[in-house]
């Protein structure tokens, strides 16, 4: 057990949140591999937020443990924070300042050397595309770039473990596919990262493994591949007159011969993370 | 001729929901002018003003004046400023079929109410603080006059907002040294020369002129009214000309 | 040294609208002073009293008003709190860093409310335990706005506190006149207020340079006590 606190990026144990009397989060467990893509899938109010804001360091849990790279979360936060970076679904830039000076007043507060401030900040300006806005106030960004300053700024410190959540909220599809390729390259790069969405896609396309949040409490965990493959890799579709139905079968052939035995319009696709979601917890996505 | 009542009606549904927020902030700062100027420095030395009154009582009309003039033309900048650059919903009056008339005297209106509610808000502070004052009849037709012309100077101003700088600007510049200058709390003969003079281009001034005479319970002189009169009307037209070069 | 780069962020944004926030804090004040140097004439003995006032006035309302602004926004609306919060800086650095830049801002205001005063009245002192005081007083109100920024739950709750606590103490903690002439009661109670014996030091330093250090002590609990109040609400709010 102590051995996998310490080598695993993120370990939760049993852990409950409490709002009064709102239960937020109701006993999570889940653990997350050094240089893994993990990806948080939950409707909005599953308790998405409140897990990223307690493993930030940013509220405390009513019950159970956290650990961040190898440091327990309430036992040693200023640890944790310089492992981590973090980048918050709302953009809580300083709007009155420029992007350079956004990036520079995070180096000041994480404390960079002075000889690495300058070329880090350059470097990261580079790496998100944002040279030419450098010098302008943070007020005349659009969503995607403001999204990619913040991106900059949670990894100016080199942090071990990227948090993002909702990364891609908001945001047109180009944008939002640069975005991911930016997150693909620094996971490459070595960078453990642990996201929230409530996208489908952004799960499939760039997590390794998903877990689904829903009332505050795991109810999935796996590969997109497993999650599906779980349920029955392909899927049979038709409207049956006041609602869609669905049923799933392990082979294309099985789903193919029961779709034959249907009349009217009968879709017979792959399934998705969406139809997990669906089945699982009876509530649609987004 | 009822095009103007959506907007005024708007204005009434925030009243209900912020009555106690109005009433408490109309009475605060009228209250403490009232006691640390009137009561505080006025009495304690002894501070005597043109025709021999006491300077509390020299203070009500002018404190009435600039109830009512920073309440009806800032609150009228404030929405006028929201509903326009902040929350656009401004464009939702322009589309429906209301003439700019009725759209002009709706803003009006509302800020006019509001400077009358500070207005009224400081008469009743008077008759509990000021021993032996009196309130004329003439109130009645002065008070809501010096509330719609002070609203639709709001609603001019508020037509010619570009960003929330713009704001700020007017208020410190403007609006304040304005509001405190115009007669309200020093006689205007004790002002310099320069700005004695200067000060008859602020439409406070003709307001607070006019309550002094109503309170001193002397005939208003007619070229107040005309003065009260001729700033309505250019603030109107001003108005007009903005909401015509915003079609463009 | 974990507050140096709070205090730099505020210096950052306040340079590029420098102006408005000198001309918020310079203009009240200012405008009080003109009217009553033309009430009771240039040379008038009332000018020696008001102007030790309106510059606690200044300095309350100057390391108070933006602060409170500020801090409340930054929290509740765009979050910007958060960044902080996810530094590695201790949670004493984070206030003090907070405390210091709005006490600066108001000192500087102050200072040249002070200033002007004194080109156009002339008899004042210029002393350093002046600027203690004053400091003294815009350390207090910066702590408070950062204590009364952790509970409200958002500008308009600032904006009643503001308009009932704070806005009333700078006109009745004896900066326009004596407290004694208040009605009853209200003179004890005021000395009860945080101000009122700032101001009577800052008077009898401005006017005749000696300082009473039961009134210096005073204000220092004072200051004491928000800046304590504030580092709990701020562990607190922490902790959520």
């Amino acid at each position: 057990m102590t051995d996998l606190r310490e080598e695993a990026a993120i370990v939760i144990r049993g852990v409950t949140k409490n709002y009064g009397s709102v239960q937020a989060l109701k006993g999570v467990d889940l653990t997350v591999k050094r240089g893994e893509i993990f990806g948080l899938l939950g409707p909005n109010g599953a308790g998405k937020t409140t897990l990223i804001r307690l493993l930030t360091t940013l509220a405390r849990p009513s019950g159970g443990e956290l650990w961040v790279g190898g440091y327990r979360v309430d036992r040693h936060p200023v640890e944790v924070r310089r492992l981590i970076g973090v980048v918050p679904q709302v953009n809580n830039l300083e709007k009155e300042l420029t992007g350079r000076e956004n990036l520079l007043l995070h180096a000041l507060l994480h404390r960079l050397p002075r000889q690495e401030r300058r070329r880090r900040i350059e470097e990261l300006l580079a790496y998100v595309g944002l040279e030419e806005w450098a010098d302008r106030k943070v007020q005349v960004y659009s969503g995607g770039m403001a999204r990619r300053l913040l991106i900059a700024r949670a990894l100016l410190h080199r942090p071990q473990i990227l948090f993002l959540d909702e990364p891609t909220i908001g945001l047109d599809p180009p944008t939002r596919r640069r975005i991911w390729d930016l997150v693909q390259r620094l996971n490459q790069e070595g960078v453990t990262v642990f996201l929230t969405t409530h996208y489908i896609e952004e799960a499939e396309s760039l997590c390794h493994r998903v877990g689904v949040i829903d009332g505050g409490k795991i109810i999935a965990l796996g590969s997109p591949r497993e999650l599906c493959a779980r349920l029955g890799s392909f899927c049979v579709e038709f409207f049956a007159g006041e609602e869609t139905r669905r049923f799933f079968f392990p082979s294309r052939a099985e789903a193919r011969a029961y779709a034959d035995n249907l009349p009217g319009d009968v879709t017979v696709r792959r399934t998705n993370l969406e139809d997990v979601f669906v089945e699982l917890t009876g509530k649609v996505m987004g | 001729m009822r095009d103007w009542f959506p907007i005024v009606w708007e204005e009434m549904l925030t009243w209900r929901h912020r009555f106690w927020f109005y009433l408490i902030t109309y009475t605060l700062s009228p209250l403490i002018f009232l006691l640390s100027f009137g009561l505080g420095v006025g009495y304690r030395f002894r501070l005597m003003l043109p025709g021999n009154v006491s300077y509390l009582e020299f203070l009500v009309p002018g404190i009435v004046a600039l109830a009512v003039f920073n309440n009806a033309v800032s609150s009228v900048i404030i929405r006028l400023f929201y509903s326009r650059l902040f929350f656009r919903t401004f464009e939702a009056y322009r589309l429906a079929p209301v003439s700019n008339f009725a759209l002009w005297w709706g803003f009006v209106l509302t800020g006019a109410l509001r400077g009358l509610f500070a207005g009224l808000i400081v008469l009743l502070l008077a008759l509990l603080l000021v021993p032996g004052i009196r309130l004329p009849w003439p109130l009645l037709f002065w008070l809501p006059l010096a509330a719609i012309v002070c609203s639709s100077f709001g609603v001019f101003l508020g037509f010619c907002l570009r960003s929330f700088d713009d704001q700020a600007l007017i208020n410190e510049f403007l609006l304040i040294p304005m509001s405190f200058f115009s007669g309200t709390l020093a006689a205007l003969d004790r002002l310099p020369p320069f700005l004695q003079k200067l000060i008859w281009l602020s439409p406070l001034t003709p307001v607070t002129q006019a309550l002094r005479h109503v309170f001193a319970c002397k005939p208003v002189p007619f070229s107040l009214m005309v003065l009260l009169a001729a700033w309505l009307v250019l603030f109107g037209l001003l108005s007009w000309w903005r909401l015509m070069r915003q079609e463009d | 040294m974990g507050w140096v780069p709070l205090v730099l962020a505020m210096g950052l944004v306040w340079r590029r609208r420098w102006w408005r926030f000198l001309l918020g804090g310079l203009n009240r004040p200012l405008i009080f002073l003109a009217l009553f140097a033309w009430n009771f004439g240039p040379s008038h003995q009332y000018l020696l009293f008001l102007v030790p006032g309106l510059v606690a006035m200044a300095a309350v309302s100057a390391s108070y008003g933006d602060l409170v602004n500020w801090f409340t926004l930054r929290r509740t609306y765009f979050r910007v709190l958060d960044e902080y919060l996810l530094a590695p800086i201790s949670t004493n650095s984070l206030l003090w860093g907070h405390v210091v830049a709005g006490g600066l801002k108001g000192l500087v205001v102050a200072t040249l409310v002070y200033t002007v005063a004194w080109l156009a009245v002339r008899e004042f002192h210029f002393s350093l335990l002046f600027w203690v005081q004053l400091a003294i007083v815009c350390l207090l109100f910066a702590s408070l706005a950062v204590a009364v920024a952790m509970v409200a739950n958002g500008d308009r709750q600032v904006l009643v506190f503001s308009n009932l606590v704070v806005f009333p103490m700078t006109f009745f903690c004896g900066t326009f006149f004596p407290v004694e002439h208040l009605p009853g009661a209200l003179a004890t109670l005021s000395w009860f207020l945080p101000l009122t014996a700032a101001t009577y030091n800052l008077r009898l330093l401005a006017v005749e340079a000696s300082c009473r250090w039961s009134w210096l002590g005073q204000s220092l609990a004072w200051c004491l006590a928000f800046y304590l109040l504030a580092y709990l609400l701020l562990v607190w709010r922490r902790q959520e």
